[in-house]
């Protein structure tokens, strides 16, 4: 229950306040504002809202109808109040009432992952321990708290620790190649596997130009990225779509993947 | 077991919509453990689940829409991309939330947006 509890609060904490936003929120003063200030944006500014609102000369609905006496726009339509609801009123969980009270901006879609199910003891395999560190890395998305989450990922914690590098320039990338580390692993800009099979890119493919060293795990993704049929190609797989183009096109490819999967700035 | 496409053409939509979330997820955790050969079985399962919707009158890929808000990133991606061609400005910005995640979906989302903005990837 605690657990939920906690796991309900940093959804809610974690959530990109800037892409939120309540309907009615330039009726609220923004905090930087103590006073009426002549500049002050009219959408912000609450007593001129108020003023705004109120217009003696309004219609109302006459008499006799059943909702005599009631605003109207003068279309017939009736002008309700603004409801305040409160989440005992509502009956509503903090969420639900989010849900109810901010309207989500365009480019802000929810990244609320459902909580991955941990095994309590290391599993049996080197498949399922790297799926169950990859599953961890991507809930809790902070280096320390994957570390701290399970004892047996210790045994994967130089993998781990290098997957959460920063973006380094291309030239940091290949120099770092004749620096071998544990959770590392020399990457081909260019895939061996597309080389030309006369051998005569054999020089190019395996020049410190084509070479980088980047994190493991990143290097085993894009490889597995180059097996993996797409959409974009058709249903070939990068490395089938790529066998044929010029080196110029599968450099650029390579590159691009680089900057995808966050190694390459 | 992966469906033929004959048992699909018998299936009711929501279970053309269950099963694509299972091959999503099965997708998922064999992404998570670097597991190609079954990760690459799970693109042509949930590509003719994604066909059989496209085929029912209507184009039924629309019914995958609301896995845009799924628990699983897998799932919301694959649902992104199935409707790119229905819906490209709400399909993209589900790829374009997925580009800096710390898993799987972030490359496949990344280039597939590569592709879209320099027109070698044409939804259909």
């Amino acid at each position: 229950m605690a657990y939920d509890f906690i796991e309900q609060q940093r959804r809610r904490w974690l959530r990109p306040a800037a892409l939120w936003l309540r309907p009615d929120a330039a009726r609220f003063l923004r905090p930087d504002i103590s006073s009426r200030n002549t500049w002050i944006d009219p959408r912000w500014d609450p007593l001129g809202a108020a003023e705004q609102k109120y217009n003696p000369n309004q219609p109302r609905v006459p008499a006799g109808n059943p909702d005599g006496g009631q605003w109207t726009d003068g279309t017939g339509a009736i002008v309700l109040p603004d409801i305040v609801v409160s989440a005992d009123d509502a009956g509503f969980g903090d969420d639900e009432l989010d849900e109810l009270l901010y309207v989500q901006l365009a480019g802000d879609i929810p990244t609320g992952d459902t909580p991955p199910e941990f095994p309590e003891q290391r599993p049996p395999t080197l498949s399922a321990l790297n799926r169950v560190a990859r599953a961890a890395a991507r809930y809790f998305k902070v280096l320390d708290l994957v570390l701290g989450a399970l004892p047996y990922l210790e045994e994967r914690q130089a993998e781990i620790r290098a997957s959460f590098d920063p973006p380094r320039s291309l030239q940091e990338l290949q120099e770092a190649v004749s620096t071998p580390e544990k959770g590392y692993d020399v990457h081909h800009i260019v895939e061996r596997a597309t080389r030309n099979p006369n051998g005569s890119e054999d020089a190019m493919i395996n020049a410190p130009d084509n070479l980088v060293r980047i994190p493991r795990w990143k290097h085993w993704e894009l490889n597995a990225w180059y097996e993996r049929p797409q959409d974009r190609f058709s249903g070939l797989s990068p490395r089938q779509y790529l066998r044929d183009k010029s080196w110029d096109e599968r450099r650029a490819v390579g590159l691009e993947g680089l900057i995808e999967i966050g190694v390459l700035k | 077991m992966k469906k033929t496409k004959k048992d699909l053409s018998s299936l009711t939509e929501q279970a053309l919509l269950d099963l694509f979330v299972k091959y999503a997820i099965e997708q998922d955790d064999a992404l998570l453990g670097f597991e190609v050969a079954r990760s690459n079985r799970m693109y042509w399962a949930i590509k003719d689940v994604t066909n059989e919707l496209k085929s029912r009158p209507g184009d039924r890929r629309r019914a995958l829409i609301p896995f845009y808000r799924h628990g699983n990133p897998q799932v919301r991606l694959k649902a992104a991309e199935a409707t790119l061609a229905l819906e490209p400005v709400a399909a993209r910005a589900v790829l374009e939330s997925m580009r800096s995640i710390h898993g799987p979906q972030r490359l496949d989302a990344g280039m597939a947006i590569r592709g879209l903005d320099d027109g070698s990837y044409k939804p259909t």
